[in-house]
């Protein structure tokens, strides 16, 4: 049974994949994380985000 | 997709035990206040989510399932209280069965425990929301927005997008100060590499050119490029004495940081910009609170439609006085919100300042540590931690508007005695022998290594917070645009169907019925049209009847949209006990037409709406069920009980005299209750409508004995020689049955009327027990076991019949 939040959620992770901008790495981090199904708090999108990237940044 | 079969509930709320075949169809539940239909809701709604909604909320502080689930007589046996039902889903070909005791909640016996039941039973325990009382409609209807908003949210799970986008919006924000830091960082870090090599401006071939004509004093490659992973010390031999500094570029170093302390210019525009927010901020505190309220004001304006406020229903002389002040409100906000940024801004700006001190402060700590002067590294020491906690504090509005004091003063606080043991370093290094060529080149490479290695650092943390700062940004925005996309789609939805179902209850007299639900800043109002003149909070004029159709409605329309086809059971507690009988017709309708799928345990105290349910086709006589009273000793006491003997005889060979007298005097009162109905018994009228057994009992037996006598005289009448027997023979039975009641009167008097069975046991109640039974049958149809009643009703009856005609006797004589 889908929940609002989740539809949202699924909303959310489509437009990152479509965002070229947006790094396929931390999307597939936050993806992970998302699907674990407990709440995030913003230490934890901090952590996804800083996350090195596959291709490290010079 | 679960439906009820059956519910079996035992020493759970006030249910001692009770059996109840719902067959998976709406199911009535009736009685009077305090009867225990209420208990029946809070079981099932136990079994399926493991917790009682009764029992959490506002006001119920002190009430826990552990303590409270119980029978009040079982509190210490929590493992007696449990719930059985057994339910269908489509997905399986036979029941489930699910048990759930008060002693472990979150830990339901399923049978068969197989994926499909489970996950079913997890679907609802996330949604408590299948139980709808009458105190919830107020949380939807009669709220203010900002608590409806709160309460509907909740119920749609939405409380958790606000968190989640708060949640990324504050890791945005964390990750521009932290990148807004490592920028300032990074641009210390080259000024320090800078000012070591005493260039221009900073170039790769000029410091190339700086880094090969110390390496050729030393004899060493010239760099031809610089790439990243290059050296400028590369071939450089260690140097024995590893605290040796170049002592030109020392001096510099010193120099650089005594402007620093002494330049008066040294952040002061920042400073200057970030106590100015800070006054204005001070001199009108309103303005804080106006940067909240800016986007409810921006939708208000848009609302405006007359003289009347959209937002707080206040009149206004004229729709343009009104449009003046919001845009005023507005203008308030915004020239807020640019305060606040241009604090940020400011604070941003004297962040790189922090950033430049603490860089040369660096610098000059390796310098005084080379020299030994140990008093003045640990002031660096010290003051360096300062500025460091400062600088936290300016990546936080909050905590900037604290520092006000400070930099009012001097931002720097520089430490007592630290411009002396600046002073002493500084004329220590300048007494220093000038440095050989040779050694002048060694120390220049070694420490411009070192500083672009700190360069390099810088600049990896800028590009990495850079990137993490781009990431948080367009998830935030991303997430913001999905939950607008959705929400507005949703409460479109919601509000549709929401005034659909009204008007299917309200369908005489509002057929123009709409609604509108606006969502704006945390909150959510709701207003309906009255009647043609407008839209109006639900409160202003509509009926509280009306209110409750729309606390249900909406509902019902939230229910929709939350769980789709999944809305397959809900239990409604005394909802729609201020909508009149008409409208109830047309609940009935709603239920009925829009959700043929749904299964709906309805709990009422009302009998009127309980048979109309089952002339509106919502339930039958087989799916519900009555409660007459309740006691604590025996639970609701069903009415028409046709177990009611064998519970009885139950009680007293248990020797639970108590319980026996008890439901015994409660089926008596329901029963001659009926009787006298169905009769036309003569009873002294009370207003209250609340008649004891003692008033019910003698006239109804006096009602049928003069019943019986005029069978008699219109069958003689009629020359019906079988109708005169059965009247007499039923007459006598009656009189022979009433004598014995008679007998047991001291018993009756004393442990039925009086409640005085302390002293009584099983052989005193047994004979009473039978007496009334046998009384009892005398009103009944031996082979239906229907009551007898007189028909047509009223003054004057021309016939006393049961519900199969076996007994038909005729009252009107030739």
């Amino acid at each position: 049974m889908t929940t609002i939040p989740n539809e949202i959620s699924e909303d959310f992770l489509r437009r990152l994949e479509n965002n070229d901008d947006f790094d396929a790495h931390v999307l597939s981090l936050l993806r992970a994380a998302i699907a674990e199904g407990k709440p995030l708090k913003a230490e934890s999108y901090i952590s996804i985000f800083q996350a090195p990237t596959v291709d490290e940044i010079k | 997709m679960i439906k009820i079969i059956k519910a079996h509930i035992e020493e759970f709320r006030g249910i001692r035990k009770l059996e109840i075949d719902l067959l998976e169809k709406n199911f009535s539940i009736s009685g009077p206040n305090g009867s225990g239909k209420s208990g029946v809701i809070d079981a099932i709604e136990f079994c399926l989510t493991g917790s009682i909604g009764r029992l959490s909320g506002t006001g119920t502080s002190g009430l826990t399932l552990g303590d409270h689930g119980p029978h009040v007589d079982m509190t210490d046996f929590p493992d007696a209280a449990f719930v059985e039902l057994e339910v269908s889903l489509p997905a399986l070909s036979q029941p489930a069965k699910i048990t759930r005791k008060v002693s472990q909640p979150r830990r339901p016996k399923i049978e068969p425990d197989i994926p499909e039941v489970r996950e079913a039973l997890e679907g609802i325990e996330r949604h408590p929301e299948i139980t709808l009382a009458r105190r919830d409609i107020l949380r939807f209807i009669l709220v203010g927005a900002t608590e409806r908003s709160k309460e509907i949210q909740m119920l749609l799970r939405l409380d958790e997008i606000e968190k989640t986008r708060t949640a990324l919006g504050t890791a945005s924000r964390k990750l521009r100060t932290k990148f807004k830091q490592s920028e300032a960082g990074l641009t210390a870090a080259r000024d320090g590499l800078v000012r070591h090599t005493n260039l221009a401006a900073f170039r790769s071939t000029d410091l190339l050119d700086a880094v090969n004509a110390k390496r050729s004093i030393l004899s060493l490659p010239e760099l031809r490029e610089g790439k990243p992973e290059t050296r400028l010390d590369e071939g450089l031999e260690k140097e024995e004495n590893e605290k040796a500094f170049n002592k030109q570029s020392a001096k510099r170093d010193l120099e650089e940081l005594r402007d620093l302390l002494t330049n008066a210019d040294f952040g002061r525009a920042q400073v200057e910009s970030i106590i100015q927010s800070i006054n204005t901020l001070d001199a009108d505190p309103a303005l804080l609170r106006a940067v909240n309220k800016k986007g409810l004001l921006d939708k208000g304006i848009e609302l405006v439609d007359g003289p009347c406020c959209p937002l707080c229903d206040l009149e206004w002389p004229s729709q343009s006085d009104l449009i003046a002040h919001l845009r005023a409100k507005i203008e308030k906000s915004e020239n807020a919100a640019q305060l606040i940024e241009g604090l940020r801004v400011g604070a941003e700006g004297l962040a790189q300042n922090v950033a430049k001190l603490r860089e040369v402060l660096l610098a000059v700590h390796g310098l005084a540590k080379a020299t030994r002067s140990t008093d003045f590294e640990s002031s660096i020491v010290e003051w360096g931690k300062a500025l460091n906690e400062f600088n936290d504090s300016l990546g936080n509005t909050d905590k900037i508007l604290l520092q006000r004091e400070r930099l009012e003063s001097d931002w720097r606080q520089t430490p007592a005695e630290f411009a002396e043991q600046l002073k002493a370093l500084s004329e220590l290094v300048e007494a220093l022998p000038d440095q050989t060529d040779k050694m002048a080149a060694h120390t220049f490479l070694s420490t411009a290594q070192d500083r672009l290695n700190d360069y390099r650092k810088a600049a990896r943390q800028r590009d990495l917070d850079e990137f993490s700062n781009k990431m948080s940004e367009i998830a935030y925005a991303e997430y913001c645009a999905a939950t607008e996309d959705k929400l507005v789609g949703l409460y479109e939805e919601v509000k549709e169907d929401f005034s659909r179902y009204y008007r299917i209850l309200n369908g005489d007299d509002e057929q123009k019925f709409t609604a509108k639900l606006t969502p704006a800043e945390g909150k959510l109002d709701f207003d309906v049209n009255f009647y043609g003149r407008g839209l109006f909070p639900p409160g202003a004029f509509h009926s509280e009847g009306h209110q409750d159709g729309m606390g249900v409605c909406l509902y019902l329309a939230l229910m929709k949209r939350l769980l789709g086809e999944g809305f397959s059971l809900a239990l409604l507690d005394d909802v729609v006990m201020s909508v009149d009988k008409d409208h109830r017709r047309q609940f009935c309708h709603l239920l009925n037409s829009e959700f043929p799928d749904t299964q709906f345990v309805i709990a009422t105290h009302d009998r009127v709406w309980a048979e109309q349910m089952k002339k509106a086709g919502l339930v039958t006589s087989k799916t519900s069920l009555a409660f007459h009273s309740w006691s604590v000793e025996t639970g609701p006491l069903v009415e028409s009980n046709a177990d009611v003997w064998e519970d009885i005889s139950q009680s007293l060979d248990k020797n639970k005299v108590e319980t026996a007298a008890h439901t015994l005097r409660r089926h008596l009162e329901f029963a001659f209750a009926q009787i006298a109905d169905n009769l036309g018994a003569r009873v002294a009228f009370k207003s209250d409508g609340n008649y004891d057994l003692g008033e019910l009992m003698p006239s109804s037996i006096a009602q049928l004995r003069t019943l019986y006598s005029r069978a008699s005289d219109a069958a003689q009448s009629w020359k019906n020689q079988e109708g005169i027997d059965l009247a007499k023979q039923r007459k006598d039975a009656l009189k022979e049955a009433n004598t014995h009641r008679g007998e047991e009167d001291w018993v009756v008097n004393k442990a039925i009327h009086h409640n005085e069975w302390a002293d009584f046991g099983k052989n005193d109640l047994l004979p009473v027990v039978e007496a009334f039974k046998e009384l009892l049958d005398c009103f009944l149809c031996d082979s239906c076991g229907s009551l007898l009643e007189v028909s047509p009703r009223g003054p004057h009856p021309s016939a006393l019949r049961c519900r199969c005609a076996k007994v038909n006797m005729n009252l009107a004589k030739k």
